[in-house]
């Protein structure tokens, strides 16, 4: 399972693997700079200042030699100054096109990443998409994907650092003196263990903060939604009590974690205390006794600060890196859901003809629907279904767009089984609208001529007529401009669906397909888009499904469901003299007989 | 996936007094940013000191070659390294109590403050930007006051105290090193400024991706039925781009930045090296003052960034601060008297015992309003409504049905002209008191997140499982959640994906119902609610509401045919009133609504008989 993460964690980095190995190459130079500079200032005042021989190490005096040996030097100390700014500008070159790599590198990783997981989330089949927990996905494609992002951008290239870091050191320490090297990487183990077991605490108590926060969080955001709902039950001082008991849980929580930092950067400091005390200490009795030189006593006193940041960092490294690989394995999950097929692949028949169910069975997971349905859509016209909840007829709207499949028998139009048919084909010939449907948070214009690239204002515009809904844009200030959704202005229940059939009509299709959305929008107007809609019709197949009579009864042709079968069908009138259940809902609605035939 | 900034909030000034209400949840704890201000300070004195250990290190006793007095300077730098630790202890926690007091005070603030707040306020500003002010401004603001208190109290004390330890030691060395400071200074805000610029507009494609990835999920059912996967690819790929490319170069400007600031600190290290290197060999200064020179340049540098990062920060979090100053200093346009909080109570602390029981009598006495300016509503509006009487509302949308119900909620209150409730203005007692009493189901149900039966209990906290059961039952929302594999338990909030919206719209009846209350409000409630299973709750329902007031807004005829009175309402007046059977006969506006219904059967039909 981890090593699956890993391989996932190594395979994010394809097509960039060449800036991330050279920004470690880079990053290594960087470090035999750093180390280098202070052998400048040692050498300085050992051997130009003082009149020590050139003891340094080999690989250093060469650079002496190469400026013109010590005399030269000590006549002209210039020299040494024009060393340190040369060596300054070389190290911030590096650093820069170190920093290029492995940026470029990192976020793009990130965005090759985002983007595959985008996609694969657009391409899996709606079943997913209806069962799913939108909230846990949003998480993984957000918050996983940043950890791994740290990752990639800066806590990879520390870990790099510290292992480099200490083969660096090491090697440079060591050949100055080796008694305090000694003393140095004795402390570092002590720094390191006590940086990975408390970011191990600190990671959990951080998570139990985060889930705090996000429990306060939706405290505040139901509250906000449902302004109404509190009021209307005068529920404000039972609010403040939940948001009492989140925000101190939170405050709470907050406060430990903090707590737990400051005791490790306290604990931390001390040990290098310890350290920068045992080096003065033990550099002054090496020195008096001859050990060691003042110029080499001041490089390590630099070396002890150059070591301890990465070192003290380890330990969250470390975490982040074990974060890393939980992160991607919680992103694979995702992955591994699988995508719809056949998209583009099948035949494009025309879609204008007959469309019959023979014998269709059909069950979400295990709950049966559709149950042996047979029955025949005339091409062109215009039916209706009625029915309760659970009668299945919205169920019928989906298998047609082939949004699932279904467990036994056939589903024809114009006598080719839709099987057959390419879902990309079908489902642009096939027009739907959603009981709930969904508004992008993009301008009333975009959202109607969403199908299209640049949507034609004129074509947009027919559409919204069409649907009732223009008059209703151009009362808001910016007209079609006006952006809806989250963080714009929000629709009405009848004003989003008159905008999704509005939606439906760009364009051509051989089916629309009304899936009760028009409960929320008044007879009149109703009855409006009605009108309009069969004026626009050109043979075009129309299915509406509704509870309301009145939208139903001048269809040509209207089923009744109930559990999953055809239970009554034929024209209004004929249902009407039959006295099913349609007969009954009309009653109920119309109470006629009384009132309507009198006036007539 | 686009996204508009609040417009008005766009300022890149530091204004002062936006800070000073925030500071003023401060004042609380004072103790702590003393403490906060005195660790840094401390710390800022001791890391001077070490420099100076050192030079003591090497000019006390490496250049003689002596130990004399070793065990002062030990026992000095253990002494000091412990305070140091201590010190460090101390500021982190107490920045942290800080953080974390001072960011739940004001959320408590700013939520108790939205508690409070009229609809008007909430109809101009999004709920979306609120909740991102409660969340993330407050986040952030809180932790920039919290946090700069050890590097303001650090940096200030580092800066003044080596800038005194320099001249005290060699003057012309000092001049040379503190004539680096104002180009570190400079160039450090400009730096800091770009950085955080690039930053926000990082973390602004940030949440825009958030949003994506939020849309792109929310959308997946309708974007199928659409086919727009390729063009949602597209539109989403675009902002991940731009995310790169402003990460890149907010990345980019770092690693320009402490290169530049580097080379500056190394041209002052060489002069300090050519002028003191000829003093060392000419025997004015000793090794160890001039270890401590080079030292010093780059300990300058740490405060001087500092700086530049808490004004550059100030600077950017300006507008987040106008944000959430504007949320904690709004005033509703309904308030309580402070006379009828006396006798009340508030919306907090209601004084129960002081209610009288409401009736439920409902009286519009030339009531004019309006949303916005110009655009009145309601004009010289009149209606009594008796306790008890069940009142239907209808006519075209926009035409003043739902503000009517508003204002009988008091969500909203009249410009002109009063309501009465009980023969009393209701400006004379307080809004729980009427609200209390209410009842109010939505079109589009709120639900909380918790269980189902949690939710039908907001109705009335105290109602035990069977009452709340007895309700649900009522509204014949019983049978589908015995369906549901938990029941009653069965999580409302996110997991209210498995419920329909009619089955939504029940549970949010149950809820009202179980409030019992004086006056009931239906907004459209049973739109999305089937024929059949509307006729059975319209039974009960019918029972419920007998003896208590009630308005009920509803497109489906249907529904209203059995209220007492209907009213049909058109551009803020009443057009026609009278019951089901008088309206019919008189065959108006009403008739003309009711027969639209049957417009299409009714030509079918005469084209019959033709």
């Amino acid at each position: 399972m981890k090593n699956d993460n890993f391989k996932a964690v190594l395979r994010y980095t394809k097509g960039f693997r060449l800036p991330i190995f050279l920004s470690f190459l880079l990053l290594g130079a960087e470090l035999i700079i750093s180390f280098v500079s202070p052998l400048l200032m040692s050498v300085t005042i050992d051997s130009v200042l003082g009149s020590k021989p050139l003891g340094t190490p080999w690989y250093f005096s060469w650079l002496i030699y190469a400026v013109g040996g010590v005399e030269t030097i000590r006549r002209n100390i210039w020299i040494m100054a024009a060393v340190i700014f040369a060596l300054q500008l070389i190290l911030g070159l590096v650093r820069y096109i170190r920093a290029k790599c492995n940026n470029s590198a990192g976020e793009g990783v990130i965005k090759t990443l985002r983007d595959t997981l985008y996609a694969h989330i657009q391409r899996l089949p709606y079943a997913y998409h209806a069962g799913a927990q939108t909230g846990d996905i949003v998480q993984r494609a957000t918050n996983d994907m940043e950890t791994i992002r740290r990752f990639f951008t800066t806590m990879m290239l520390e870990l790099v650092r510290t292992i480099l870091m200490l083969l660096v050191g090491i090697f440079v320490m060591f050949s100055l003196n080796v008694p305090l090297t000694l003393i140095t990487l004795v402390l570092v183990v002590p720094v390191a263990l006590t940086s990975i077991l408390f970011f191990d605490k600190i990671s959990r108590l951080t998570n139990d903060q985060e889930q705090a926060e996000g429990r306060l969080f939706t405290v505040i955001q139901e509250n906000l939604t449902g302004t109404r709902v509190v009021r209307a039950f005068g529920r404000q001082a039972f609010e403040m009590e939940k948001f009492d008991g989140k925000n101190e849980e939170n405050r709470h929580r907050t406060m430990t974690v903090t707590r737990s930092f400051a005791t490790l950067w306290a604990t931390l400091d001390a040990i290098c205390a310890v350290e920068i005390g045992a080096i003065m200490i033990v550099g002054i009795l090496l020195c008096v006794n001859g050990r060691l030189t003042i110029g080499e006593f001041t490089a390590f006193t630099s070396y002890v600060f150059l070591f301890f940041w990465p070192i003290r960092g380890f330990g969250r490294a470390l975490n982040h890196f074990s974060r890393t690989l939980v992160a991607a394995g919680r992103i694979e999950e995702v992955f591994s859901a699988k995508e719809e097929e056949d998209l583009d692949r099948g035949l494009t028949p025309d879609l204008s003809g007959d469309i019959r169910f023979e014998n269709v069975c059909f069950a979400y997971d295990t709950v049966p629907v559709l149950k042996d349905l047979s029955m025949t859509i005339p091409g062109g016209a215009t039916v209706a279904f009625l029915g309760g909840t659970g009668s299945g007829k919205s169920s019928v709207s989906l298998l047609l767009q082939r949004l699932y499949d279904i467990q036994s028998g056939v589903i024809t139009i114009g006598g080719v089984d839709i099987r057959q048919v390419g879902k990309t084909y079908l489902r642009n010939r096939i027009g739907i609208v959603l009981q709930e449907p969904f508004l992008y948070s993009k301008s009333i214009l975009q959202n109607i001529g969403i199908k299209c690239r640049e949507p034609v204002p004129e074509e947009v515009r027919a559409a919204a007529v069409s649907a009732s809904i223009h008059d209703d844009i151009i009362s808001f200030e910016d007209g079609y401009d006006t952006v809806v959704g989250e963080r714009g202005v929000t629709l009405s229940g009848g004003q989003k669906q008159r905008v999704a059939i509005a939606r439906a009509l760009m364009g051509e299709s051989d089916v629309l397909i009304f899936d009760d959305s028009l409960s929320a929008v008044d007879t009149k107007t109703d009855a409006a888009i009605r009108e309009a809609l069969s004026a626009r019709r050109r043979n075009v197949t129309t299915i509406i499904i509704s509870h309301r009579i009145t939208t139903l009864m001048e269809a040509d042709k209207i089923f009744v469901l109930r559990d999953g079968h055809v239970i009554e069908e034929g024209s209004h009138e004929e249902l009407m003299t039959t006295g099913g259940l349609y007969r009954r809902t009309y009653d109920i609605q119309n109470a006629v007989g009384e009132e309507g035939s009198e006036a007539s | 996936m686009s996204m508009i900034d609040e417009k008005d909030f766009q300022n890149k000034k530091i204004r002062p007094d936006t800070w000073k209400v925030i500071f003023k949840f401060a004042a609380n704890y004072k103790k702590s940013y003393v403490k906060v201000l005195g660790g840094g300070m401390l710390a800022g004195l001791i890391d001077l000191a070490m420099s100076f250990m050192t030079m003591w290190a090497i000019d006390g006793f490496m250049a003689p070659g002596t130990t004399r007095h070793l065990p002062v300077f030990i026992a000095v730098i253990v002494a000091m390294q412990a305070v140091l630790c201590l010190t460090v202890l101390m500021i982190v926690r107490n920045s942290g109590y800080l953080e974390a007091n001072l960011c739940a005070d004001v959320r408590r603030a700013a939520f108790r403050k939205l508690q409070t707040m009229s609809f008007s306020y909430f109809d101009k500003t999004a709920v979306g930007y609120l909740i991102s002010r409660l969340t993330n401004d407050m986040s952030r603001i809180t932790e920039i006051i919290s946090w700069t208190g050890i590097d303001l109290g650090w940096g200030v004390m580092a800066i003044i105290s080596s800038l005194i330890a320099m001249f005290a030691v060699n003057f012309k060395l000092a001049l040379i090193t503190a004539a680096s400071v104002p180009f570190l200074a400079l160039v450090s805000i400009f730096f800091q400024k770009k950085i955080l610029r690039y930053q926000r507009e990082s973390r602004k494609y940030n949440s825009m991706i958030t949003s994506g990835f939020n849309e792109g999920i929310a959308s997946a059912q309708t974007t199928k039925t659409l086919v727009r996967e390729e063009l949602n690819n597209e539109d989403f790929f675009t902002v991940t781009g731009n995310m790169k490319r402003a990460t890149m170069r907010a990345a980019m400007i770092s690693a320009v930045y402490l290169p530049v600031a580097s080379l500056i600190i190394s041209v002052a290290i060489g002069f300090v090296l050519v002028k003191g290197g000829h003093d060392v060999l000419g025997s004015l200064l000793t090794v160890g003052q001039l270890n401590f020179f080079i030292n010093i340049g780059n300990m300058m540098f740490e405060p001087i960034r500092n700086f530049a990062g808490i004004f550059a920060e100030f600077q950017s979090s300006q507008a987040a601060a106008e944000r959430v100053v504007d949320v904690l200093t709004a005033t509703s346009d309904i308030t309580d008297t402070p006379e009828v909080t006396a006798k009340y109570g508030d919306s907090f602390k209601p004084a129960r015992e002081n209610w009288e029981p409401i009736t439920g009598d409902v009286e519009f006495k030339n009531v004019s309003f309006c949303y916005k300016e110009n655009e009145p509503v309601l004009k010289n509006f009149s209606l009594k409504v008796n306790a008890g009487e069940n009142i239907a509302l209808v006519g075209a949308t926009g035409g003043g049905k739902s503000t009517i119900v508003n204002l009988v909620c008091r969500f909203y209150e009249p410009n002109a002209g009063e309501l009465l409730i009980d023969g009393v203005n209701v400006q004379e007692r307080s809004q729980l008191w009427l609200q209390s009493s209410l009842g109010y189901v939505l079109q589009t149900p709120h639900l909380f997140s918790g269980t189902i039966r949690e939710n039908i209990r907001y109705g009335r906290l105290d109602a035990t499982d069977g009452e709340v059961e007895e309700a649900a039952k009522t509204v014949g929302a019983h049978e589908f959640i015995m369906k549901l594999e938990k029941g009653y338990e069965t999580e409302a909030g996110e997991g209210g994906n498995l419920m329909s919206t009619g089955q939504k719209q029940l549970i949010s009846f149950a809820r009202a119902i179980l409030a019992d209350p004086r006056i009931f409000v239906l907004d459209e409630a049973t739109s999305s609610i089937d024929t059949e299973s509307e006729m059975k709750i319209e039974t009960a329902v019918e029972t419920l509401l007998k003896n208590r007031t009630s308005f009920i807004i509803a497109h489906r005829l249907s529904t209203v045919r059995n209220a007492d009175r209907i009213l049909v309402i058109d551009d803020g007046e009443v057009v026609e009133q009278g019951s089901h059977k008088q309206l019919m006969k008189s065959k108006g506006r009403y008739f003309e609504l009711y027969m639209n219904q049957f417009k299409s059967e009714q030509s079918a039909k005469s084209l019959a008989v033709t």
